[in-house]
C-alpha cells in the first residue's frame, strides 16, 4: 500500500548540470535509477512503492532541458515547466489546444511544479498534455551516449506508462512543426471534477477554408492503452463541407473506432456514449479558431 | 544508511541549513526539523493542497517535493505571512472578518494561495479566485466564505 507521509525508499539522489554528466549517470547506474524532474509523478510512485531506485536523477538544474526556442518548428526543453508552457501558449494562439490541454490541469501548484517532458514519459493513456501534442504532430529528441534520435509522439507511447525509450536514454525536448495557415485546434476533456483525471479527452487540430476541412488530425484520450490519433475519422473529414449530417457521420464513426475500458474513472458504455458529443464540441471550437 | 546533506534555505526569512536525507520530503523537514507546523501534512499524494508553500514566490506542494530539490531557495510558510511584530496580514485578517475559517487544516494553504493570486492579480474576480483554488480542498466551508475574504482584499 506505501506510506504516503515519508518516503521509506532510500536512494541517493544526484542533480546533474550538464547532458554529458546526465548521460554519463545513466550509463553508471542503469536500470538502477530513476529519472525524477517536478516529482507530481515521481514522489506519489515511490510512496506507492510502484518503483524503487537507488538513484534519483533531477534533471531540472540542467539549463539546456529548461530552454524554450523557437526556429521555425517549436522546441521546448523536456524539464521546462508545465506553467512555462502554459504561459507560451498563451501568448501564442497558434497552439491553443496545448493551452487548452495545459489549463485543464487545474492545480496551480501542479502546474508550476509539473514539466512537459514528465508529462509525457509519465505515458498515461490520459495525459493531457500528451493529447494535444499529438495533433500538433510533435516529436521528441532522445539523447543517449550512443547518439540521439527524433521520434514521432505517436510512435514514442508504447501502452498504458510504457514509451519507446530505450535504457540510457532521456528526453532532452519536444519539438511542435510551425502549425500551417488557416488551422484551428482545440483540446477538451470530461473529468468528474474540473482539474481531475480525464475520464475521455479529445483534441482536434483542423485546416479550414471557411466551408470544408482541408486536413484535420484528430485525437482521443483516456480510450485506448495509449493517447490515439484517428485515422479513419480524419480521412472521413478531408475535403469534405462541414454540415450537421457531417458531422453525425464523425460522431459515429469515432464512437467505433476508440476502444475504451471501465476502469475505476469511467465504464466503457459512458466513455462511448459521451465520445461523441466530447468530439462534436471540440472539433467546432477548433473550427471556430481557424484564422482567416 | 543514506549520507545526510545540508541544504540551504531561506525560510520565512530566515537563513537555515538543516541537514537531510535524499528521501526526506519538504513538508516533513518543515515540520519536524524546523518545527514549523503550520504547513500541514494532508492527503500526501498532491491532491488537496493543504501543504502548499511558496518556493522563490511560487506555490508547490511540499510533500511531493525533495527537500534537497529545493537547495538553495526562499520558501514562505504560514508562519511568515504575518508581520514581524506579530500583527496579521490584511489576507489573515479578512479570513477572520469573514468567517472563513472552521477547522483551519486547509487555511495555511489557502492562504498562501490567496498571497500568490493577490501578488499577480490584486483585484480578481470570484471567477479568477475560485480557478486559483482549485488544488486546494476544504471539507468545511463551502469554499463561499474564503472566496469572498480574498475578494475583499482586492483593491
Amino acid at each position: 500500500m506505501g506510506n504516503t507521509r515519508i518516503l521509506t525508499r532510500e536512494f541517493e539522489y544526484v542533480a546533474p548540470e550538464t547532458m554529458p554528466e546526465l548521460l554519463a549517470l545513466l550509463d553508471r547506474y542503469g536500470p538502477a535509477a530513476t529519472i525524477i524532474a517536478g516529482g507530481t509523478d515521481v514522489v506519489p510512485q515511490l510512496k506507492y512503492e510502484k518503483i524503487s531506485p537507488d538513484y534519483l536523477i533531477d534533471v531540472t538544474k540542467i539549463a539546456e532541458l529548461r530552454t524554450v526556442r523557437r526556429d521555425g518548428a517549436l522546441h521546448i526543453g523536456a524539464a521546462v515547466r508545465l506553467r512555462d508552457v502554459k504561459a507560451y501558449c498563451r501568448d501564442n494562439e497558434t497552439y491553443a489546444c496545448l493551452g487548452d490541454a495545459l489549463g485543464s490541469i487545474g492545480q496551480a501548484q501542479v502546474v508550476n511544479m509539473g514539466t512537459l517532458g514528465g508529462n509525457i514519459c509519465t505515458a498515461s493513456p490520459a495525459a493531457d498534455s500528451a493529447l494535444a501534442l499529438l495533433v500538433l504532430e510533435a516529436r521528441v529528441r532522445l539523447i543517449g551516449s550512443g547518439g540521439e534520435r527524433v521520434v514521432p509522439l505517436d510512435a514514442f507511447f508504447r501502452g498504458p506508462k510504457m514509451t519507446g525509450m530505450e535504457p540510457g536514454e532521456v528526453m532532452a525536448e519536444i519539438q511542435v512543426p510551425a502549425v500551417v495557415d488557416h488551422t484551428g485546434s482545440a483540446f477538451r476533456k470530461i473529468g468528474r471534477v474540473a482539474g481531475d483525471i480525464s475520464k475521455i479527452s479529445c483534441a482536434v487540430a483542423v485546416q479550414s477554408d471557411g466551408e470544408r476541412c482541408l486536413s484535420c488530425r484528430i485525437g482521443m484520450g483516456a480510450v485506448g492503452p495509449t493517447p490515439m490519433r484517428m485515422p479513419g475519422v480524419e480521412q472521413l473529414l478531408s475535403g469534405r463541407a462541414i454540415d450537421a449530417g457531417v458531422m453525425d457521420e464523425a460522431a459515429d464513426r469515432i464512437a467505433a473506432d476508440i476502444s475504451p475500458l471501465t476502469d475505476v474513472r469511467s465504464t466503457e458504455f459512458y466513455r462511448r456514449r459521451v465520445s461523441r458529443v466530447l468530439f462534436k464540441d471540440t472539433f467546432d471550437q477548433a473550427w471556430k479558431r481557424v484564422q482567416r | 544508511m543514506m549520507t545526510k546533506r545540508r541544504v540551504t534555505l531561506t525560510v520565512n526569512g530566515e537563513h537555515v541549513e538543516p541537514l537531510v536525507e535524499a528521501n526526506a520530503l519538504l513538508v516533513n523537514v518543515l515540520r519536524e526539523e524546523l518545527q514549523l507546523t503550520g504547513t500541514k501534512y494532508c492527503c500526501g499524494t498532491g491532491q488537496c493542497g493543504g501543504c502548499t508553500v511558496l518556493v522563490n514566490g511560487e506555490p508547490i506542494l511540499s510533500c511531493l517535493t525533495l527537500a534537497v530539490a529545493v537547495d538553495g531557495a526562499d520558501i514562505l510558510t504560514i508562519e511568515g505571512v504575518a508581520k514581524p511584530d506579530g500583527s496579521l496580514d490584511p489576507i489573515q485578517e479578512a479570513f477572520l472578518d469573514h468567517g472563513a475559517v472552521q477547522c483551519g487544516f486547509c487555511t495555511p494553504g489557502m492562504i498562501l494561495m490567496a498571497k500568490d493570486l493577490l501578488a499577480h492579480d490584486p483585484s480578481p474576480s470570484e471567477e479568477r479566485i475560485r480557478e486559483h483554488l482549485r488544488g486546494n480542498l476544504c471539507r468545511c466551508t463551502g469554499y463561499h466564505r474564503i472566496v469572498k475574504a480574498i475578494g475583499s482584499c482586492g483593491q
